[in-house]
């Protein structure tokens, strides 16, 4: 009986995947490795996913420092639309950094470890109350805070000596400014209004006292169009009627542009900005000056824009080595070191504004020690600041709306009333109870 | 009487093999790859879509146990064809279909005819590299080329014209970044096109071009009452092509938004679904929209064929 070529093919076939099987098999047990006739134990390898780029570096520092733990970094970006397919799969990453912003979002996937059980509450001293707060939710812990972004206000010191301006330390100052410098320049303004930022504008909503959500009875609140949003949303849209705002879009080659070549003077944002105008506009070194945003009277205040955290995920299997690495990398001052000097994060760690590498004299701030001021901006956010479950699509949808408003249609005070009945939508088709 | 059967051997084998079955497994089994792929990566997530469209988030309390998915039939279809956006982004669509589609078409047709006409050699390559070059470009690619030859001071194009005495010359404005966004489809898609009706005009049988010759037709008679007539089938292609395309239409708008306040989240249908599934997390009701516009492709390139069925070949 001749056997057909199929058939030997079938065996072909068996006879490699035998093969296959076995070398696996030898692989997997040699892994854990030989040490002159005695196996050491294999190192409990900790996931850790993270965008930012220099982040390699801090892991390689700490795989040096622990050897019975290996992080795996993975630099994704944008990470949270794959971290969110990840925990729907049932897979996601030992460690994750998440965004203040974000962070309600993926507690409530109920997929975030509690922290608090394990004793992190020792560390809540160590860092400004805003922060804390914004980690925990009904009593749990869900995050360690890794770094901050107190809102200041960088201003091309130059142009500002050149035009007779005085730093603005209040809003309508800013206004008469703005208007002043204009007339003397159309092609100069004081400020773009970064319409496809949102979190820009809120940050500045947030500095006068708004506060978009809540949680009261097991339910989440909305406060969009309290009276602090209006009132900043109308103070933009007045600038942007006279002409005495720039309406470029933000983060884009022109708007780079725009901080290099004068046609923008100011940039308020996050203590990170920093290090982003230091590698986007090279040629305006030494140029800069940083101070503290303009205020409305009353108690000086700030706000945070943007900053991360670390969360450690239920799924994880090697909970304890998770846990020291999320512990060592927001928590020590050997970690800061570094965080602050080859990835340019601003701490939300207090103690870490001690150290002599993050009170650096910058020369392309005219030799200004960012430190103190930032300590003291992160020091006057307000503590009860709460982000809602639904971030992402919030911003996209206020994106749109503001650059509506900019086009002419419809106003920045009125993108906020319908920012209000949009997010009570989205709320409760995302399943979230909302309080009346 | 068996003479006959062993006179003709030939005829003999083709009967062995015309036994059903036999022939058929081996090409079968060669185009299984295809069929594999094509069930993995389009019949089952299309299925999986429709399941997930109806279903809903169901969470209790603030969430902090895992969300369920519950079964709520064909609710997320009612309230998607109720939705102002999605309609408001198929309107848009449409537009673009209308002007640049169908503008682009006939610069296409223009160029392949010319083309046709040249007997350069080297004047055909150049021409079909320099058309085809932005289609072989990604298309993401493009869109950040355009975007920094749209961005007001950096653009040596928007610097010529302002140069040239115009004023109010911003593609990335509200009243002309449909014309922004038609000149960057044009200049992706133009040259696809060119590449079919090319090829669709070499298919001409050159006796039928030699007879109108010899009947004294023109170049201009030779192209419009020849040669275009016989080009309808590829054209009918080509426009059905272009609709699914425009009706499809996510890559180009949403590179360009991230420059420009001109752009919403849910300018085209498929930016709307991408908004819901990925930023506002509501994959139920983006497998909805996603359903809903995959059939209204269907349904339109459906009525395409069907009424250019006397006209075209196919």
């Amino acid at each position: 009986m001749a056997t057909s070529w199929r058939q030997h093919l079938g065996r072909r076939i068996g006879a490699a995947a035998a093969v296959a099987v076995a070398i696996a098999v030898t692989a997997s047990v040699s892994q854990a490795g030989t040490d002159g006739g005695r196996t050491r134990l294999a190192p409990a390898v900790v996931h850790f996913w993270s965008w930012d780029p220099n982040m390699g570096s801090l892991v390689a520092q700490f795989n040096k420092s622990h050897p019975s733990i290996k992080v795996v970094l993975s630099d994704i970006n944008p990470e949270y639309a794959k971290l969110s397919a990840a925990i729907t799969a049932g897979n996601p990453p030992d460690v994750a950094q998440i965004e203040f912003q974000a962070l309600p979002q993926y507690i409530a996937t109920g997929a975030l470890l509690d922290l608090s059980k394990d004793g992190f509450d020792k560390y809540k001293s160590s860092f400004p109350g805003w922060a804390w707060s914004q980690v925990t939710q009904g009593g749990g812990l869900y995050a360690l805070p890794q770094d901050a972004g107190p809102a200041v206000l960088f201003y091309r010191k130059d142009l500002f000596a050149k035009y007779h301006l005085a730093v603005p330390t209040t809003w309508p100052k800013f206004a008469a400014e703005s208007k002043s410098l204009h007339a003397a320049n159309p092609k100069a303004y004081l400020a773009d209004f970064t319409a496809n930022d949102p979190s820009w504008l809120l940050g500045l909503m947030a500095q006068a006292g708004a506060n978009w959500f809540g949680i009261s009875n097991n339910a989440w609140k909305v406060s969009i169009n309290d009276r602090p949003s209006i009132k900043v949303a109308n103070y933009w849209q007045g600038l942007i009627k006279s002409g005495a705002a720039k309406t470029d879009p933000g983060w884009t080659a022109q708007f780079w542009h725009d901080l290099t070549d004068g046609s923008v003077l100011t940039w308020m944002s996050g203590g990170w900005a920093a290090d982003l105008i230091t590698s986007q506009c090279p040629s305006t070194a030494g140029k800069w000056g940083v101070a503290q945003l303009p205020q409305w009277g009353g108690a000086p205040a700030s706000a945070n824009i943007g900053g991360s955290t670390d969360a450690v995920f239920k799924a994880t299997k090697n909970k304890a080595a998770a846990e020291t690495f999320v512990a060592w990398l927001n928590t020590t001052n050997e970690s800061w070191k570094n965080l602050y000097s080859k990835v340019h994060l601003v701490p939300a760690y207090l103690p870490a504004f001690k150290l002599k590498a993050v009170n650096s004299k910058l020369p392309f701030f005219g030799g200004q020690n960012l430190a103190p001021l930032l300590k003291t901006a992160s020091s006057r956010v307000n503590t009860a600041f709460t982000w809602s479950p639904i971030t992402e699509a919030l911003y996209t949808q206020a994106g749109d709306l503001y650059g509506q408003a900019i086009s002419g249609k419809g106003t920045l005070a009125g993108s906020v009333a319908s920012l209000q009945t949009w997010a009570v939508q989205t709320l409760k088709a995302g399943g979230y109870p909302v309080a009346r | 009487m068996s003479a006959v059967g062993t006179d003709i051997p030939i005829l003999r084998k083709r009967r062995r093999n015309d036994r059903p079955g036999s022939s058929v497994l081996a090409p079968l089994a060669l185009c299984f790859p295809f069929f594999a792929f094509f069930a993995l990566f389009v019949i089952v997530p299309v299925v999986y879509a429709v399941v997930l469209s109806t279903k809903e988030i169901h969470r209790s309390g603030l969430g902090l146990a895992p969300p369920t998915s519950r079964f709520v039939g064909l609710r997320n279809y009612v309230t998607a064809l109720g939705d102002g956006r999605l309609g408001g982004g198929l309107v848009r669509v449409l537009e673009y279909f209308l002007v640049q589609s169908l503008s682009m078409l006939v610069l296409a047709t223009v160029i392949a005819l010319a083309l046709d006409r040249t007997s350069s050699r080297v004047g055909k390559a150049v021409v079909r590299t320099v058309c085809f070059l932005p289609f072989s470009m990604p298309l993401v690619v493009g869109s950040v080329m355009w975007s920094f030859l749209y961005a007001p001071d950096l653009s040596p194009i928007v610097h010529a014209v302002r140069s040239a005495g115009i004023s109010g010359f911003d593609p990335l404005s509200p009243h002309l970044i449909f014309w922004g966004l038609t000149n960057i489809l044009t200049w992706e898609w133009t040259g696809y096109n060119v590449i079919i009706l090319v090829t669709a005009l070499q298919a001409v049988p050159p006796e039928v071009i030699e007879a109108a010759r010899m009947d004294g037709a023109s170049e201009w008679r030779l192209a419009t009452l020849i040669k275009l007539p016989l080009l309808r089938p590829a054209l009918v292609m080509a426009t059905l092509f272009s609709m699914i395309g425009v009706l499809q239409m996510f890559g180009e708008p949403e590179t360009i938004s991230a420059i420009t306040n001109s752009i919403s989240s849910d300018y085209t249908p498929n930016m709307y679904v991408y908004t819901t599934a990925f930023t506002a997390d509501l994959v139920n009701y983006a497998s909805a929209i996603a359903v809903v516009l995959a059939a209204l492709t269907g349904i339109l390139s459906f009525v395409a064929l069907r009424a250019t069925r006397r006209i075209s070949a196919v």
